[in-house]
């Protein structure tokens, strides 16, 4: 069969086109549009489609995670607090965001990394760290029902340590968590489940054992599973892979990123979940098309002089990279890709 | 600058990228990390400054230069790998030291694009990063890693460049966050998203953490280790004016700042400053002239830790032509007591020459003389311990039985005036045995063994006699501790000799431990042609 490969454009991103706005997080809401949390120059931003939404964010409080509901958004992240930190969570359901106080119970003097759990279209708890520092993080999560927060329930409290923390629910409505645990010697990426009497699985690590650093796994529910992808160091240099989740157990789908992918974020395409990554040498961005077990349907690629992430969105036949603006004066940078079918 | 007919070389800032003439033999420092090395507002030419901004002046960079029309040169000038390059002293032949810093990036960035930016004949790199990790950590991104996994990935990194023979100097991340100066933080607070920013919180103790855990990676890879935060020597003063001041919202490094800096790796006896110059050539010890294939090598070591070496480079030209071995090793691995030694296997016969050299933050020192030597041979093996048997035995073709010899390939066992030559393949890793096939007399003999291999004989063992009795019954029996309690033992004498325990004497009272036990044998006897029989009288 003749390969049909639409050649990548590979362009470097002349500084002209540099982006001064950091993207947080992307997700795609159940009508498709996408939602995006954007870090701008004075203030953060939410854009849904073409609608940009500057947030009023108390000072001393941040977001790094949104998720999208059917009508609306969900945000969450962190606010400082006179002894220490505590959870921030925003939520838009139309008419503007309104603080959602955070779950009660705090036993930890740090509280971050707020994951919104979103089914459904539907905001139904959160799962977060806590702990007294930043090296010996559990983590913790609680359902959101109409009578507020239900009770803290611990999840993985090992004192090592955990970051990196993501979350989906699957089909059939247990959650899964996924987080990078320092075992004491290396970084594993591990999970727990929450079954739908309410238990959680005891964490553990999603791949096979080793003594080499998994970091910053990300997370995807999709058909009657999920996806994660993640990054390692395999002896040379630090490279992605992905594993399917399915009937309770973890699988590796083979995939191994090129030379120096990090950074693996996911969301979900028109036709399946995608999932974006950064390539350090030559710098650029690969985005693959996936389907729910993982198999890669296409990808595309470019390479940029630029770190920042770019929200993606895709066209006919390509893949439209954007470097959103906050400002109304600078119009965003956008570079295009087209499809090749298999990496 | 050293009085010599040679032309002076200018110290020299090399372009990213760019290389001098090797022939200048600079010592070359690759400056590794992220904004803080790079310097601020000078990120790559094409990058991801907008047309709008300039350099900040406060950097020592160009004054009012757009990026967009930036040189490579300019953009070079802005951190603190030209500051560096600029205070090194006179009096050395060059130094480049060469900006490889990439705004923004992490360690798990750094990891991955090192390899792109060290290479063999680099000799120091200079690391410090970490600084957008800890953001990364204290807000509780989603691409966080572990405080702990930062140092380790800074460890990776330093075996790469290790690897390549570098020596490194590594330095705690420059911090964000202003635990001891509390006023500072309300610099942070610009009325951006987030300010005052999470890593102005006073409380944050992380990054002081991880300073700790890169003075333990130093300490475990003995290098050098510098904290850039500490040489601000505390003052309030000194930070609001060196470290912050032309950058409020990300707390990057000023002009002073990077001078500071530079200042600081200074000290860290690099090369230019003051003392010795560049380490001396080694001295060479073994092996020298003729010799065996024993390839061990070994040179004196420095006198002077502070001038050592923190790496040693070992060439060994062979026989067939060429340099066969040329590898890199960890002083604290080889070096003990004045002296280094290095063991690369057995080496075949034929001519060999061989030099090294040590490798610091000074750079490399010369090679020693080439050193050359033959193998004419091996070593011989050495001696070995008889075993078996040393006394009375009843067996007259008995196992000969003693210790394996270091480097034996065959053993001439002596018996009587005769020889029979045993493979090593007779051996375990602790015993061998050879059984001659020949019945002995009774009555006394004399044995002894000689370890043997291509090189020639190891030392014969002195010769030992035993005494080859007949078995009648009753006689003295051989037990194992193991052989306690009433039944039948042995029925023939080969099979009572050459086991190893207890002798008891017949008629007499014996006490045997067995495990635990204690077995008092009163009397025992053996019939002739039936089973032994030993009654238990406690």
């Amino acid at each position: 069969m003749a390969a049909l490969i639409v050649a990548a454009l590979l362009i470097a991103l002349p500084h002209a086109l540099a982006a001064a706005d950091r993207l947080i997080a992307q997700t795609t809401a159940p009508d498709g549009r996408s939602v995006v949390l954007i870090a701008g120059a004075d203030a953060t931003f939410v854009r849904q489609g073409d609608v940009l939404e500057r947030l009023a964010l108390p000072p001393d409080a941040w977001l790094n995670r949104i998720g999208a509901l059917e009508q609306g958004w969900v945000a969450g992240g962190a606010r400082r607090t006179a002894d220490g930190q505590d959870l921030f969570l925003l939520l838009q359901l139309g008419e503007g965001p309104a603080e959602i106080p955070p779950p009660p119970e705090r036993i930890g003097r740090i509280r971050q990394s707020a994951v919104p759990i979103v089914g459904s279209g539907r905001l139904l708890g959160m799962a977060w760290l806590e702990g007294d520092d930043l090296s010996s993080l559990g983590v913790y999560a609680s359902t959101l029902t109409e009578d507020g927060w239900g009770p803290v329930e611990p999840v993985s409290t090992e004192p090592e340590g955990q970051v990196a923390l993501s979350g989906v629910i699957l089909s059939d409505g247990r959650w899964l968590l996924t987080s990078s645990l320092y075992d004491g010697a290396d970084s594993e990426t591990v999970w727990s489940v929450r079954s739908t009497d309410g238990s959680w699985s005891v964490a553990a690590p999603l791949h096979e054992p080793n003594d080499v650093p998994d970091l910053t796994p990300a997370l995807i529910a999709g058909g009657d599973g999920a996806l994660a992808a993640w990054t390692f160091f395999d002896g040379t240099t630090m490279r992605m892979r992905l594993s399917r989740f399915v009937r309770g157990a973890w699988s590796d789908t083979g995939y191994r990123g090129p030379d120096g992918s990090v950074y693996p974020g996911f969301f979900d395409g028109p036709d399946g979940p995608r999932l974006l990554f950064q390539t350090v040498v030559p710098r650029g961005w690969t985005l693959l098309r996936l389907d729910a077990r993982g198999r890669i349907g296409g990808l595309a690629r470019l390479e940029v002089g630029t770190d920042e992430r770019p929200v993606v969105e895709e066209n006919d036949g390509g893949v439209l990279l954007r470097w959103p603006s906050t400002d109304d004066e600078v119009p965003d940078r956008t570079l295009g890709a087209g499809w090749e079918d298999r990496p | 600058m050293r009085a010599s007919g040679l032309a002076l070389i200018a110290l020299a800032t090399i372009a990213l990228g760019a290389r001098l003439d090797p022939a200048s033999a600079a010592v070359r420092y690759i400056a590794f990390g992220d904004s803080n090395t790079r310097g601020n507002d000078c990120k790559d030419p094409g990058g991801a400054n907008p047309p709008t901004a300039v350099f900040d002046t406060g950097t020592g960079c160009k004054p009012a230069t757009p990026c967009n029309q930036q040189t490579q040169d300019d953009a070079d000038q802005c951190g603190y790998a030209y500051r560096l390059v600029n205070q090194i002293a006179g009096g050395v032949p060059t130094a480049e030291v060469i900006n490889a810093g990439s705004g923004g990036e992490t360690v798990v960035q750094g990891v991955s694009r090192i390899d792109s930016r060290i290479s063999a004949g680099d000799d120091v790199l200079i690391l410090i990063e970490g600084t957008n990790d800890i953001s990364k950590l204290l807000r509780g991104d989603i691409d966080a890693i572990s405080p702990q996994e930062i140092a380790n990935l800074m460890g990776l990194m330093i075996d790469k460049a290790t690897a390549l023979g570098m020596d490194s100097i590594v330095g705690s991340p420059i911090r964000r966050v202003c635990p001891e100066f509390p006023g500072l933080c309300s610099g942070f607070d610009d009325g951006s998203p987030g300010d005052p920013r999470p890593e102005a919180n006073p409380d944050e103790p992380q990054t002081a953490a991880l300073d700790l855990d890169v003075a333990d990676l130093a300490s475990t890879k003995n290098r050098t280790r510098i904290s850039p935060w500490f040489f601000f020597g505390g003052d309030q003063a000194n930070v609001d004016t060196d470290y912050f001041q032309d950058d409020l919202r990300f707390g990057h490094i000023d002009n002073t700042g990077y001078l500071n800096l530079a200042k600081d790796i200074l000290k860290k006896n690099i090369t230019g400053t003051s003392g010795d110059d560049a380490i001396g050539a080694p001295n060479p010890l073994s092996p020298i002239g003729e010799t065996d294939d024993t390839g061990v090598f070994t040179w004196d070591d420095y006198a002077n830790p502070e001038r050592g070496a923190t790496l040693w480079q070992l060439q060994i030209d062979g026989p067939l032509g060429g340099t066969f071995h040329d590898e890199f090793y960890e002083h604290i691995d080889v070096c003990a007591a004045g002296t280094c030694s290095v063991d690369v296997g057995t080496l075949s016969i034929g001519s060999y020459s061989w030099k090294v050299r040590g490798k610091n933050l000074r750079g490399p020192s010369p090679y020693s003389a080439d050193t050359a030597f033959t193998v004419t041979g091996g070593p011989l093996p050495g001696g070995t311990t008889l075993v078996y048997p040393l006394d009375d035995i009843y067996q007259t073709d008995p196992p000969f039985r003693w210790l394996p010899a270091t480097s034996a390939t065959d053993y001439r066992l002596h018996v009587d005036g005769n020889d029979t030559l045993v493979s090593s393949a007779s051996c375990t890793a602790s015993l061998c045995t050879a059984t001659r096939g020949v019945a002995l007399s009774f009555g006394f003999h004399a044995w002894s063994v000689q370890p043997m291999n291509q090189n020639g004989d190891g030392p014969e063992t002195p010769l030992e006699a035993f005494d080859v009795l007949e078995c009648t019954m009753p006689f003295d029996l051989v037990l194992d501790a193991d052989d306690v309690g009433t039944g039948s033992f042995f029925t023939t004498c080969d099979q009572i000799q050459g086991r190893d325990g207890y002798k008891i004497q017949n008629g007499e009272n014996v006490t045997l431990h067995g495990g635990e036990e204690v077995v008092l044998f009163d009397t025992f006897m053996v019939e002739s042609g039936g089973a032994l029989t030993i009654r238990v009288d406690h």
